[in-house]
């Protein structure tokens, strides 16, 4: 089952998660920004946690800077950039961010995430997968299931909320069937 | 027909050495039997040395007394080029817990440093000088890093088994488990060069490169290891500051190696 909210409603939908849930948060391309502010800023500030943020859809550098703008504190959040080595974009000026050659490395983008838990502690963590779409651009779609069921599986063990990210404009039958195995539950935001 | 006591011990109640590295503990349901040898094999730049180094820290750390003999480059070199461990602490060094002896200093003290080829009783000598060490500095954790560069001095097959043999009897004698490095080339279809080591040691742990879509991937499999039930399944791996770390290798694609 989908449930559909507003962005407004966002941040109360997330407060409801169980410690260990996974979701997938599906939204329109010209609510992204709202999306990972609610995320990275409004949730992660709730609880007091940290974030690791995978991406695999633009550098970390650009969301860096947004977030910034946005006066987002960069404190708790790390980022796993799966993107920028295979633009031949590595600046690595930025620190807390950490390099994945590329997004077809499944294995060390979990690799990478997984030391990121153990390197910095918390008593609450977020795994943000930004996003679902750009990570089957390059993988094969049973690779793609393969990867998350372990992932996720292994963030519970972590009591880490997971959130995969999903741009409705870039969905298909089969992102959907693979969001629907692995999540405990689907979100649709509307702008 | 009367009951013989079977001296067999069980896997469960059989003591183990816990590496120290999550992943791999796991592989091996609870870690290495004790007294077992180990071969770490795989070809270069597929972290053999780091992995061997990290089982040694994680055992000073559990105040066991750990030993490293470095045979291809100087323990100072190696240590300089190995991930800085966020655990690793100099105080081991210091206070004896980990302690690093150079192969070539033993050739030395045995003066066969510049032979091309060592006796059988040449051999010996170097068992013997290890066993001192292991034994006076009650060393319960010990790396040769390689046996191969050793075993380039033995050249026959005959005196390669013996060596490794020998080593491998001696080193259990006395508790102290044991991982052998082992180089092979990326092409070899072995787990050893010379053929004769992966036959005799307790456990063969195989680490390699999966090259997959032109992505290169680090990757350890427990190929064998007597004394244990065990994943025999593939795992990529990361050398990292918080240790060495494993994920199942996905099979989803297509593979080629």
């Amino acid at each position: 089952m989908i449930d559909v909210i507003e962005v407004d409603g966002l941040l109360d939908k997330l407060e409801t998660l169980e410690p260990g849930s996974a979701i997938a948060l599906k939204f329109d391309i010209e609510s992204y920004f709202d999306v990972i502010t609610t995320i990275t800023d409004d949730f992660v500030d709730e609880k007091s946690m940290k974030v690791i943020y995978e991406t695999s859809t633009i550098p970390a550098d650009s969301i860096l800077e947004l977030l910034k703008a946005l006066e987002v504190s960069m404190e708790p959040i790390n980022f796993v950039d799966a993107v920028s080595y295979m633009t031949m974009g590595v600046a690595g000026k930025s620190t807390g961010v950490t390099f994945v050659e590329s997004p077809t490395m499944l294995e060390n983008i979990m690799l990478k995430i997984e030391y990121l838990l153990k390197k910095h502690p918390a008593e609450q963590n977020t795994v943000v997968l930004d996003s679902i779409n750009s990570l089957a651009i390059h993988n094969d779609n049973k690779i793609l299931a393969e990867f998350l069921h372990i992932l996720i599986s292994s963030l519970r063990s972590y009591d880490c909320y997971t959130i995969i990210l999903s741009v409705s404009e870039q969905e298909s039958e089969e992102i959907d069937n693979i969001l629907a195995m692995v999540c405990d539950d689907i979100i649709e935001v509307s702008s | 027909m009367a009951e013989k006591e079977l001296t067999i011990t069980p896997d469960r109640k059989r003591a183990r050495c816990i590496t120290g590295i999550d992943g791999l503990d796991t592989i091996l349901n609870g870690g290495i039997p004790r007294g077992n040898a180990v071969l770490i094999t795989g070809s270069c730049g597929t972290g053999k040395t780091t992995l061997s180094l990290e089982f040694l820290v994680h055992g000073a750390l559990d105040d066991e007394n750990c030993l490293f003999i470095s045979v291809t480059e100087s323990s100072i070199k190696m240590l300089n080029n190995v991930v800085p461990y966020e655990f690793f602490d100099d105080s081991l060094i210091d206070e004896g817990k980990l302690m690093f002896v150079d192969m070539p200093d033993i050739y030395d003290e045995l003066d066969i440093l510049n032979k091309s080829e060592f006796s059988y009783d040449e051999m010996d000598e170097i068992i013997d000088r290890i066993e001192e060490y292991v034994v006076k500095n009650e060393v319960k954790r010990l790396v040769l890093d390689s046996v191969t560069n050793v075993c380039f001095q033995l050249k026959s097959e005959e005196k390669i088994r013996d060596f490794i043999l020998q080593l491998m009897k001696t080193l259990s004698s006395h508790g102290c488990t044991s991982l052998l490095v082992s180089e092979i080339s990326p092409e070899e279809p072995r787990y050893s060069l010379y053929g004769v080591e992966e036959a005799i040691a307790d456990g063969i742990i195989m680490m390699g490169n999966l090259e997959r879509q032109g992505d290169l991937l680090r990757t350890l499999q427990v190929v064998k290891m007597r004394g244990t039930d065990h994943s025999r399944a593939k795992y990529v791996l990361d050398l990292t500051s918080v240790g060495v770390l494993l994920v199942p290798l996905l099979k989803g694609g297509g593979l080629e190696e």
